[in-house]
């Protein structure tokens, strides 16, 4: 007997343009984040779109906020251009 | 707020700000970003060739739009911040190569015996027409008539040689 199908939210697309954000940000973050939902990524020009579902709307909403926010910080580490950081 | 420099967009619970990036360089952008990722969602975005919209949401539940309003202004005088500070590191770029390279040349520590062994010494010893590297005793020492004679005529132009 196979196993009920997991209702899987709404897709919640996160685009975060190449330019302001560094790719092996955006791949460690979807390593990081990708146990807690359900990660795809394509690229459409110079975005890069990633599509976050999970069984619950709430989660996926959340993955891509902390999953945005993670990667910037790694940008911002990755370009050292962080408050007092003299480049 | 000038709205062509900073725009603020004021949604349900969250706060766009678009401003243009001749003002605020990336770098400032990225700093003045980074000090409100502890509190709020940051998302960046390129709305244009020239202008970036910074997107805030704050992690607590805000209550008012004031809150929104005070974390606009608290992000416009942290850009400002790291684009004056940003300007100031690009003009002393060139000090602080030159202070930074001093202090780990310094750091090295004095040169070994076979730094010294290796060393070119069959350059020519500088010129010194002012006698700027004599020492005071040298410059001013009292010669006897004699060697006073022999050195002025050393020293004037043609010397002995002019007269044969």
């Amino acid at each position: 007997m196979s196993e009920p199908a997991v209702q899987m939210s709404e897709p919640r697309i996160l685009r975060l343009h190449s330019e302001l954000y560094v790719n092996a940000a955006i791949e460690e973050a979807i390593g990081l984040y990708r146990n807690h939902a359900e990660i795809t990524r394509t690229e459409e020009g110079p975005y890069t779109m990633l599509s976050i579902t999970s069984p619950r709307p709430a989660r996926a909403e959340k993955v891509a906020k902390e999953l945005a926010n993670y990667a910037l910080g790694l940008t911002i580490q990755a370009r050292g251009a962080g408050p007092g950081v003299a480049r | 707020m000038p709205t062509d420099q900073v725009d603020a967009e004021f949604a349900a619970r969250s706060v766009g700000v678009t401003l243009d990036e001749s003002v605020y360089p990336l770098d400032a952008v990225y700093g003045a970003s980074y000090t409100f990722i502890d509190r709020c969602y940051v998302l960046l975005d390129r709305v244009s060739p020239t202008r970036i919209r910074i997107s805030l949401t704050p992690k607590k539940e805000v209550t008012s739009e004031d809150e929104l309003r005070a974390m606009v202004g608290e992000l416009s005088n942290e850009l400002l911040s790291c684009a004056w500070r940003s300007q100031i590191v690009r003009e002393n770029r060139a000090v602080i190569e030159a202070v930074t390279l001093q202090a780990i040349g310094g750091a090295m520590g004095p040169p070994s015996l076979d730094d010294l062994k290796d060393f070119d010494f069959s350059e020519e010893p500088f010129e010194d027409p002012l006698g700027i590297g004599l020492s005071w005793e040298e410059k001013y020492k009292k010669t006897k008539p004699g060697e006073t004679a022999t050195t002025e005529a050393s020293a004037a132009p043609g010397g002995e040689e002019s007269g044969t």
